[in-house]
């Protein structure tokens, strides 16, 4: 059947609409309050559904304590922020939020249905789940969320800044409500995992991060996906009982929240020697530090990482081109003739060298040689790959030229005085 | 010699002037001049002094006084009248006093928009003003997006853009929505038919939008010469607009020359080749050292034309690379390259397809030669102005192809002179596109009980949609239910998304076109020769299920033809009249069509070579249909004869409607049946060949006997003996004697 004749047939049998009535609300009411352990709470835009969880600080999720958190001083969460203004971010002020969403396409028709924050209130962590049971219940929720959120100056979430808070502003928005996301800071602890984990794992889901990091399996979880559709078949039904995995799935994603950032907590703490801390890490750690300006943590888990498969590479580029910066000459040479010798990135070694010994040293024969050998190097390399290396090759032979060129002079000049090369000459291959 | 030498050249040999059927020169025509008015921007009006303009035409000036006013407005103005300050002033002006203010730029087509943004640019730097414009399209980097958002005072995008990537987050554009005052829409004559009827919707959200963040833009629209220009921006935007249509810019002598090549084959109505002829009479030009625009209608064309100039040209010193092509594949670099060394001279020659008709700005050209009627008045008209200087003489020469509608044109050359040009038809309320866009906007805002769209009560759509469970009604208003993002699914370039994509696995496997569904059964079944780009690649294997055709490259001496059987239903009758003695009806239909079987036939001889059957299921379409039916008893006819008349008619009406409806010949189908279940008389149904239509078949109702008269006109001056493809079609398809009993039909039921 095509479209006209849908909406013909649909027109002329349409269904007498059932009405809404007071029983049926009541009905819902029950259901809801009895099955999800929610209460109706009133305000100035109707009710909302609101479900309360209250974990005591000692609770254990995964394998840490929640109120460690209250730990981690200011020093720390700076690094891992990656900011150093987040030095007086405290966890005890801030709410973690998480959304559950009817669809992952965004754009002003996707609702978050289920908003949960979580946040510590004396000894314990308590979490609200703020639950939009129809359409038009949105606008109390929203309410009630802002007014909670008064009382916070920071929030927390697990790819937030462009998930979840960008589509709760677009909610408040359509809802002629003023934002409640202006805070002083959004820490986004997927960016910091990203930051972290990028290396070692494949995937830096919540999910994955779990089970790699945090030592956790969920029980009587729902996969992500099916969220939407359980939701809108619940819109149908009023049926709660399938939306039980969803607000489950949702103190999880608060929880594991907590404790991730006590993971990353420990492991800025003691860089070398925790437990949540391995192989690839150790880079990413360096890059963290480096960019903070804490050289010396940088240099220690550059140095760790140089033995690690996968990031060696990445490691000693890093690394050399860290001492590079901070004038260490001697050991920058160290690292890159020991990378010709591995055959690590060679070439750039080799024209890292052939700089060093140009510029800094001006010892030209042996600048010479190692950009000849980066040039007999990069030949190699393109008739082994069969492309696109000329404009290395090209860069090379001006710079070897320019040696040369130098060299020459040089020579003219030093038959007068005797020249005393330096004593030990680069040995490579 | 100089142009009017050429020119002259062209009355005197015979193996020219032989084939002009009309000459038109519209005389010289001095500019109408009025002064900056006092509100404008003194900063404005030196940067305007700066680029050489010292007064406004008059066109230019009334646009700044009815948007000053806070009027619509829509202005109609031929090629390079200065059209773009007529958006441009009034828009700078409120900018420069107001920098919270934003307006949006609609182009049709990429290479448009980023034309008129480096126009808008220059104007901009030499005022040293801080308004920023931004092009915000699929190419735009994730990274420039933010900025834009939030900074740009003029965005400038296009139907597409605003459909997919903008009104869906609308929340993210708050600033641009709260504050936007001006939406200009140019070349609005490209908005018609399925295309036009999408993007009145789109703009229909986007005014929903507007309201809710509280902004009520002025439309400002331009548009090329149409019949219809105020009726066509109205149904675009929703809002009336004040018609600007008297352009105040400056024109030299113009030559409008009709040339249709002589016929080598009098029996089946073959004439020379046009793109010869256009070549010939482009070298005239080029030799003289002229400055000439050749159009052809496809991108093979062009490269054609382009070898065979260049190769005559050889012997100029230098003059191969003063002569180009240019077409859509070209890069962006290259043909900014061309536009500017026809500017400022160093290129004599560009061969073209449409892709140079739209406003890019190569200046004015000395001639311009048209290799086949590009398919309306309106685009023959931007092509011919393509060639005009403020003041000297220009010429534009049309040469017709064998096509009905190219011999139409060049035979009767009133038509085009002194009928009304076409009318751009849309039907922003196709229940399909209507219902399409209704999912979006619900989407981009919950609709409240009793909201209209448009002006559209849509109860009823509102309530089907919430049945299909895609919308919820609660607390009055009725919200989005689905995980989808019904934008991504819907493209403005065609009634239904269910096209079929052609895969060519010659090599490896590349995309090389898409072909709708309805043409499928006919263009792509297997064993189908499918030219594409003048390349020519069999169907091997047609998936329906995924609606693939895998082709390869071919080189035969043959093309098929499938052989549709069409049934058509009526459904509805709208409205019903008698026209003379004809019955005459526009109502729905449903239309039913199996591809049957499929003929191999020779090139040139036109040859059977074979056949092949087709086995694919029928495909049915309800749209709109415009029908009549004659008496059984006219012209004394039997039954045979009755039905090969009307064959020939309705090939003929077919082939010439598109001229008053502005449409492609392919968007329009005729059937006809000679007991029509519905009329009990020998019926001609014309539909609209797009799913719901798009108000052609309402159009051609309206037209009364003035089509049948056109065809009559066609027929009774087609020199050929029986039919031929450029009258009734070639005989061997609608029978011997067709042509006589046609004429006899329309003697018949006119009474003239």
């Amino acid at each position: 059947m095509n479209l006209s004749e849908k909406l013909k047939t649909f027109l002329s049998n349409r269904p007498e609409k059932s009405s809404n009535n007071k029983n049926s609300r009541l009905e819902l009411h029950k259901s809801v309050s009895d099955v999800l352990g929610a209460i109706a709470v009133p305000t100035p835009f109707g009710e909302h559904f609101l479900v309360e969880n209250t974990y005591p600080g000692s609770y254990m999720h995964g394998n840490m304590r929640l109120n460690l958190i209250c730990n981690i001083s200011g020093e720390i969460i700076k690094l891992i922020a990656k900011n150093s203004e987040y030095e007086s971010f405290d966890f005890t002020r801030a709410v973690f939020i998480d959304t559950e969403t009817t669809g992952l396409a965004g754009g002003s028709g996707t609702l978050a249905f289920l908003i949960g924050v979580g946040f510590f209130k004396g000894n314990d962590f308590k979490i609200l789940q703020y639950f939009i049971s129809d359409y038009d219940k949105e606008a109390a929720a929203l309410y009630s969320l802002g007014k909670l959120l008064e009382e916070f100056e920071s929030i927390v979430t697990f790819n937030g800044k462009s998930y979840d808070i960008p589509l709760l502003e677009a909610r408040y928005m359509l809802s002629r409500m003023e934002s409640p996301f202006k805070k002083n800071f959004h820490l986004d602890l997927l960016a910091a995992a990203r930051r972290l984990y990028k290396e070692r794992l494949e995937s830096v889901s919540l999910s994955s991060l779990e089970s790699n990091l945090l030592s956790l399996k969920r029980d009587g979880d729902i996969p992500g996906f099916e969220i939407p559709s359980v939701y809108f078949r619940f819109l149908k039904d009023k049926n709660p009982y399938p939306l039980k995995p969803i607000f489950y799935h949702n103190q999880m994603d608060i929880l594991s929240m907590v404790t991730l950032a006590i993971s990353m907590a420990c492991t800025f703490e003691n860089p070398l020697y925790s437990a949540a801390c391995e192989n690839q890490d150790y880079y990413c750690l360096g890059r963290v530090f480096e960019d903070m300006g804490m050289i010396e943590d940088s240099i220690k888990c550059y140095e760790k990482a140089l033995y690690v498969q996968g990031v060696r590479e990445k490691s000693y580029t890093q690394l050399s081109l860290l001492y590079k910066r901070l004038g260490m000459w001697q050991e920058a040479e160290k690292l890159w003739i020991a990378m010709v010798k591995s055959n690590i990135r060679p070439v750039f070694a080799l024209v890292e060298l052939a700089k060093y010994y140009e510029h800094k040293l001006k010892d030209y024969d042996r600048a010479a040689k190692a950009a000849q050998e980066a040039l007999e190097r990069a030949y190699k390399k393109n008739t082994l790959v069969g492309f696109a290396l000329k404009e290395e090759i090209l860069e090379l032979k001006k710079r070897l030229e320019r040696i040369e060129g130098k060299q020459k002079k040089y020579e003219t000049a030093s038959r007068k005085d005797i020249f005393y090369p330096r004593q030990e000459s680069l040995h490579i291959n | 010699m100089n142009l009017e030498q050429v020119l002259d050249q062209f009355k005197i040999q015979e193996r020219f002037s032989k084939n002009i059927t009309h000459w038109e020169i519209i005389p010289q025509k001095p500019g109408e001049y009025e002064d900056f008015p006092e509100y404008l921007s003194p900063k404005l009006v030196s940067a305007l002094k700066k680029k050489g303009i010292y007064k406004l035409y008059s066109h230019q000036r009334r646009a700044l006084d009815e948007v000053m006013s806070n009027h619509n407005i829509t202005v109609v103005t031929p090629t390079a009248s200065g059209k773009s300050l007529c958006y441009n002033l009034p828009v700078l002006n409120a900018l420069i006093s107001d920098k919270d203010a934003r307006a949006i730029y609609l182009f049709p087509t990429k290479a448009l928009s980023q034309d008129q943004v480096s126009e808008l640019m220059e104007l901009i730097d030499e005022m040293d003003e801080d308004i920023k414009t931004f092009t915000y399209d699929g190419d735009t980097p994730v990274n420039a997006r933010v900025a834009i958002r939030k900074d740009g005072h003029i965005v400038v995008t296009n139907p597409d853009m605003l459909h997919t990537g903008i009104l869906p987050h609308h929340t993210k554009w708050m600033k641009l929505f709260t504050n936007l005052k001006y939406i200009v829409i140019d070349e609005i004559h490209i908005y018609r038919g399925i295309f036009g009827s999408h993007t009145a919707n789109v703009l229909r959200r986007l005014r929903r939008i507007c309201n809710f963040y509280g902004s009520d833009p002025i439309f400002i629209c331009c548009s090329a010469t149409i019949a219809n220009p105020g009726e066509l921006s109205q149904k675009l935007t929703g809002k009336p607009a004040v018609l600007i249509d008297q352009n105040g810019a400056p024109a030299g002598e113009k030559n409008i020359i009709f040339y249709n090549p002589p016929v080598v084959n009098r029996q089946l109505g073959i004439r020379r080749s046009c793109l010869l002829e256009a070549k010939n009479i482009a070298l005239n030009f080029l030799k003289n050292h002229i400055q000439t625009i050749t159009f052809a209608r496809s991108r093979l064309a062009v490269e054609v034309l382009l070898t065979y100039l260049q190769e005559d040209m050889k012997k100029e010193p230098g003059a191969i690379d003063r002569i180009k092509g240019y077409r859509g594949g070209y890069l962006p670099r290259e043909r900014r390259e061309i536009e500017k060394g026809l500017r400022d001279g160093k290129i004599l020659g560009v061969v073209s397809t449409n892709a140079l008709e739209l406003g890019i700005d190569i200046g004015n050209l000395d001639a311009s030669i048209i290799t086949g009627y590009p398919g309306s008045i309106a685009s023959t008209w931007q092509q011919a102005g393509r060639a005009g200087r403020r003041n000297s003489v220009s010429a534009s020469i049309l040469v017709a192809s064998s096509s009905p509608l190219d011999q139409f044109i060049v035979n009767h050359p009133q038509y085009f002179f002194k009928a009304s040009p076409e009318h751009g038809l849309i039907n922003p309320n196709n229940l399909y596109i209507l219902v399409s866009h209704i999912k979006c906007a619900a989407f981009e805002l919950p609709f409240s009980d009793g909201e209209t769209f448009g002006d559209e009560r849509i109860d009823e759509i509102l309530a089907f949609l919430e049945d299909e469970g895609i919308l919820r009604h609660v607390g009055g208003r009725w919200h989005w239910m689905a995980e989808s993002f019904p934008a991504e699914e819907i493209s403005l370039r065609s009634a239904s998304t269910e096209n079929f994509v052609v895969i060519d696995i010659t090599e490896g496997a590349k995309v090389i076109g898409e072909v709708d569904r309805s043409s499928a059964p006919m263009m792509i079944h297997e064993e189908a020769i499918y030219i594409h780009a003048g390349q020519q690649y069999q169907v091997e294997k047609l998936d329906y299920e995924e609606k693939k055709a895998y082709v390869r490259k071919v080189d035969v001496d043959y093309y098929t033809d499938a052989n549709v059987a069409v049934e058509i239903k009526v459904l509805d009758v709208f409205r019903e009249k008698t026209v003379e003695s004809c019955q005459n009806y526009l109502g729905e239909v449903m239309v039913t069509s199996l591809a049957t079987m499929f003929k191999k036939v020779k090139f040139f001889t036109h040859e059977n070579l074979g056949f092949g059957p087709i086995h694919l299921p029928p495909e049915e379409m309800h749209t709109t249909a415009y029908w009549l039916s004659i008496p059984e008893n006219t012209g004394n006819l039997s039954i045979e004869e009755i039905k090969s008349g009307l064959l020939g008619l309705c090939n003929v009406m077919v082939n010439i409607a598109p001229l008053y409806l502005m449409c492609d010949p392919k968007d329009i189908r005729g059937v006809v049946q000679i007991r029509s279940p519905f009329t009990q008389k020998p019926t001609i149904f014309i539909y609209d060949n797009c799913p719901g239509g798009v108000g052609f078949a309402e159009k051609l109702y309206d037209m009364e006997e003035q089509l049948l008269k056109a065809a009559r006109q066609v027929i009774l001056e087609c020199d050929c003996e029986d039919g031929c493809p450029s009258c009734i079609g070639p005989y061997e398809e609608v029978g011997r004697g067709s042509k006589a009993f046609a004429l006899k039909i329309i003697k018949g039921v006119l009474s003239d």
